[in-house]
C-alpha cells in the first residue's frame, strides 16, 4: 500500500533527479548555432549535414528555433553561440526597436542576397500583376473602402521583412505608418489569416511565399530582388561575449559556413540541396516547396517567372559573405525614414560597431576568398531608381518621396 | 502488482463491484461518448471545415508516431515519446518548485487572518495571468529558456495550491484547535500534528488541479520556448502545416493530461480523511 512516506520518497528522487539531470548533460563544450526553418539557413545547415564543422575541428550542433524574438533572446543570453538571423535584427535590437537599446548583435558575415517575397492576397488577383506597383495603392484603397483597413505582415519590426514591406509600399506611394495596419506575425499565421481573408499581404523569406502559391491563399507580386537586386538578407550573428573569448572558434565557424556557402551557390547542387533542408529536422517542408525557387523559377500563381542571375544567391564568387557598413546604414536609414527612430543616429559609429569586417577580411584572406571592394560605394538597383549614398543617409532620406517627417 | 496499479488507476470502485452489468456499463458507456465525439469530429471536417484533417488520417498519423516514439535523428527531429518525455520532465520539475512554494506559504498565511487579508488582493492579481505574460519575465530573471519555462509553469501552477491550502489551514475546527492549546501542544507540534492534517485533502485538491494546469501551460510556454518538448513540437507542425501531427499531439497531450488527473485522484482518495 502506498504510504504518505513513499509519496515523499518517490517525490524527492523525482526532484532530484530531475534537477540534477540537466547539469551532468551540460558538460559538452559544444557550439550551439540557431537556424529558423526558411530556405536560406542553407549554409548554416549543409555545413552540418555535410560534416564541414567536423573538418575545421568543431563540435557543433545546429537547433531549430521558433521565431526571430527567441533567437535575439538567445543571442544576447549566449544560449546559442552563433545563428542564422536577419541583417537588420541586430540594428533593431542595438537602435532599441526590436529589443534592448544598445546591446550589441555583431554581424561577422552575409549568408545570402535575395530570395524573399511579398505575397498579395488573391484580393489584389487579376488588379495587380507581378512587379506592377503603379496599381498597388488603388486597390489598397479599394480593400480599405470594403473592410475598414487593410493589414500586412512582417515577421519582426525593424527585421528585413519589415523594411523591404515598407520601401515597397513606400514605392507604390502608400505611408505604412499611416495608410496600412503592419504587424508582425508568425509565416504559418500568415497563410492561415490570409486563408481567412483577415491579411492582405506580406513579406516573408522562402519558401513561404511559395507555400501561398500552393495553398491558393495569394500570389507572389514580386520577389525582393525585384525591389533591390542583390540586396543583403540574413546574415551569421554570434553572441558577442563568445566573439570576444573565443576568436579562433569564431574563425573556424565562419570557414566552414563559407565552404558551405559555395557548395550552395553552385546550381548543379541546388537539388540536393532541397533534398538537405525539406528533411524534417531542418524546414520540414515537401521538396518541391523549395527546390523551384532555388532553381530561379517561380510559381508566381499568376504565371510564371524564370530569374537568371539575382535567385537566392550564397555566395557569388566572394561578394555575398562580404559584411558591408554601407547596408548597415541604409537599414539604420530606412528606420530613420519611417520614424522608427526618433533621435539623431551615428550611423556610421553604429555600423563600425555591429559589423566585424576586420574578422571577415582576415578569414577572407586565409582562405583566398577574393574582398569586394564597393563597401561606402552608393547603392542601387532598387525599384523606385533612388540612389542610396552611405555618406550621406540623411541626404538619401530626403530623396524618398514617402516618408515619415 | 501492475495490474492491481492499473485497475486502482482506471476502476477505483473495481473492488466493490458485484454486479457484471454496472461493469459492462462503466466500459461501454465512456466508449459511446469517444464514439459520439469522433462522429462529430467527422461531421465538421467534412462539411463545415474542409481545412480540419479527418479522424482516420489524424489516427493514421497518430499510429505511425507511436509505432516509432524513440527515435532520435538530432536534436530537431526526435519522436513523439522525447517530446513528451522532456516536456514531463518540464512540467513536473516546475510543479514541484511551484508546490513547495505554495505549500508552506499557504499553511503560513493559512495560520494568519492578517496575513491572509494582506495577501489575498496580489494572489487575486497574479492568479489569473497567462503563461504566455510570464515566459519574458522568467527568461529576464534567469537568461535561459528552459529556466523560463520551468518558471512559467511553476508560477502559473502554484495558485490553486496556495489559494486550497490557505483555506484548509484557516478553516482547521476550532474543536482542534482547543485540544491542541489543552495539550499544551508546541507550535511544531501544531503544525505538524493538527494544521498539517487537517489542511491536507484541501492541499490534494489544490495539487491536482496544479497538475492540471501545469501540464496544460507546457504548450504555450514550449512554442515561446522552442528546442525540445511537445510545444515546440506543435509548433514545428504547424509550422509545416501538418494539421495531423498537430491533432496526434493534441490527443498525446490529453491522454497524458488524463493519466496524470487520475494519478493525483488516486493520491486524493488515499489521503482524503
Amino acid at each position: 500500500m502506498l504510504t504518505r512516506r513513499d509519496v515523499i520518497k518517490g517525490f524527492a528522487v523525482g526532484v532530484s533527479t530531475t534537477l540534477i539531470g540537466p547539469y551532468i548533460a551540460k558538460g559538452s563544450s559544444r557550439i550551439r548555432i540557431g537556424f529558423i526553418p526558411l530556405t536560406d539557413c542553407a549554409s548554416v545547415v549543409v555545413a552540418k549535414e555535410l560534416g564541414i564543422y567536423k573538418k575545421y575541428g568543431l563540435d557543433v550542433e545546429v537547433y531549430k528555433e521558433t521565431s526571430w524574438p527567441n533567437v535575439r533572446d538567445k543571442l544576447l543570453n549566449g544560449e546559442l553561440t552563433a545563428s542564422h538571423t536577419l541583417f537588420s535584427l541586430s540594428l533593431s535590437v542595438y537602435t532599441g526597436i526590436g529589443g534592448p537599446k544598445g546591446k550589441i548583435i555583431p554581424i561577422l558575415m552575409n549568408l545570402n542576397f535575395n530570395g524573399q517575397g511579398i505575397t498579395l492576397s488573391n484580393k489584389f488577383k487579376g488588379k495587380v500583376g507581378f512587379r506592377d506597383i503603379q496599381n498597388v495603392k488603388k486597390v489598397i484603397e479599394e480593400v480599405k473602402a470594403k473592410a475598414g483597413e487593410c493589414t500586412f505582415a512582417m515577421t519582426f519590426p525593424g527585421g528585413t521583412h519589415d523594411i523591404w514591406l515598407r520601401y515597397w509600399l513606400g514605392a507604390c506611394g502608400v505611408n505604412p505608418n499611416r495608410d496600412v495596419r503592419v504587424i508582425p506575425n508568425p509565416p504559418p499565421q500568415m497563410v492561415a489569416n490570409m486563408k481567412v481573408g483577415r491579411m492582405d499581404g506580406f513579406c516573408v523569406g522562402e519558401p513561404w511565399n511559395a507555400v501561398a502559391v500552393k495553398e491558393g491563399v495569394g500570389f507572389t507580386h514580386l520577389a525582393t530582388q525585384d525591389l533591390w537586386k542583390n540586396h543583403p538578407e540574413k546574415v551569421l550573428a554570434f553572441n558577442y561575449e563568445f566573439l570576444k573569448a573565443h576568436p579562433q572558434e569564431v574563425e573556424a565557424v565562419m570557414k566552414a559556413v563559407l565552404e558551405a556557402a559555395k557548395w550552395c551557390d553552385n546550381m548543379e547542387n541546388r537539388r540536393e540541396l532541397a533534398k538537405i533542408l525539406s528533411q524534417a529536422k531542418y524546414i520540414n517542408a515537401p521538396v518541391d516547396a523549395l527546390e523551384s525557387r532555388l532553381l530561379g523559377i517561380y510559381d508566381l500563381g499568376i504565371g510564371k517567372h524564370t530569374y537568371k542571375d539575382d535567385y537566392m544567391v550564397f555566395f557569388k564568387g566572394g561578394q555575398v559573405p562580404f559584411p558591408r557598413k554601407s547596408h548597415a546604414i541604409f537599414f539604420l536609414a530606412q528606420f530613420k525614414r519611417w520614424g522608427m527612430v526618433k533621435e539623431p543616429l551615428d550611423y556610421k559609429g553604429i555600423a563600425d560597431k555591429i559589423i566585424m569586417q576586420d574578422i571577415y577580411v582576415k578569414v577572407a584572406k586565409d582562405l583566398g576568398i577574393p574582398i569586394p571592394k564597393d563597401d561606402m560605394r552608393p547603392l542601387s538597383g532598387f525599384i523606385d531608381g533612388v540612389i542610396f549614398n552611405p555618406k550621406d543617409p540623411e541626404g538619401s532620406i530626403s530623396k524618398y518621396k514617402i516618408k515619415e517627417a | 502488482m501492475a495490474t492491481k496499479t492499473i485497475r486502482l488507476l482506471f476502476y477505483p470502485k473495481a473492488k466493490n463491484i458485484k454486479n457484471v452489468w454496472v461493469v459492462a456499463e462503466g466500459l461501454i458507456l465512456p466508449f459511446l461518448g469517444v464514439l459520439v465525439f469522433i462522429l462529430m469530429w467527422y461531421l465538421i471536417s467534412s462539411t463545415l471545415a474542409g481545412q480540419l484533417p479527418s479522424p482516420m488520417s489524424a489516427f493514421n498519423t497518430l499510429y505511425e508516431l507511436i509505432e516509432n516514439p524513440f527515435y532520435d535523428n538530432g536534436p530537431n527531429d526526435k519522436g513523439i515519446g522525447w517530446q513528451l518525455f522532456y516536456s514531463l520532465k518540464r512540467v513536473f520539475l516546475g510543479f514541484f518548485i511551484g508546490s513547495f512554494i505554495a505549500i508552506p506559504l499557504g499553511i503560513f498565511i493559512g495560520l494568519s487572518k492578517k496575513l491572509s487579508i494582506m495577501f489575498n488582493p496580489i494572489v487575486q492579481i497574479l492568479r489569473p495571468v497567462s503563461p504566455l505574460a510570464w515566459f519574458p519575465i522568467g527568461l529576464a530573471i534567469f537568461q535561459a529558456s528552459n529556466e523560463a519555462s520551468i518558471f512559467t509553469i511553476a508560477i502559473t501552477s502554484l495558485w490553486p495550491t496556495l489559494i486550497n491550502t490557505v483555506y484548509g489551514v484557516s478553516s482547521i475546527p476550532e474543536d482542534y484547535k482547543s485540544v491542541a492549546k489543552v495539550f499544551g501542544f508546541s507550535k511544531y507540534a501544531y503544525m505538524r500534528y493538527v494544521a498539517l492534517l487537517c489542511a491536507l485533502p484541501f492541499m490534494l485538491t489544490g495539487l491536482r488541479i496544479s497538475i492540471g494546469i501545469a501540464w496544460m501551460v507546457i504548450v504555450a510556454s514550449e512554442m515561446l520556448a522552442g528546442g525540445t518538448g511537445i510545444g515546440f513540437y506543435i509548433w514545428d507542425s504547424w509550422n509545416s502545416l501538418n494539421l495531423n501531427k498537430v491533432i496526434s499531439a493534441i490527443l498525446a497531450i490529453g491522454i497524458i493530461g488524463y493519466i496524470l488527473d487520475r494519478i493525483f485522484e488516486r493520491l486524493q482518495r488515499r489521503f482524503a480523511v
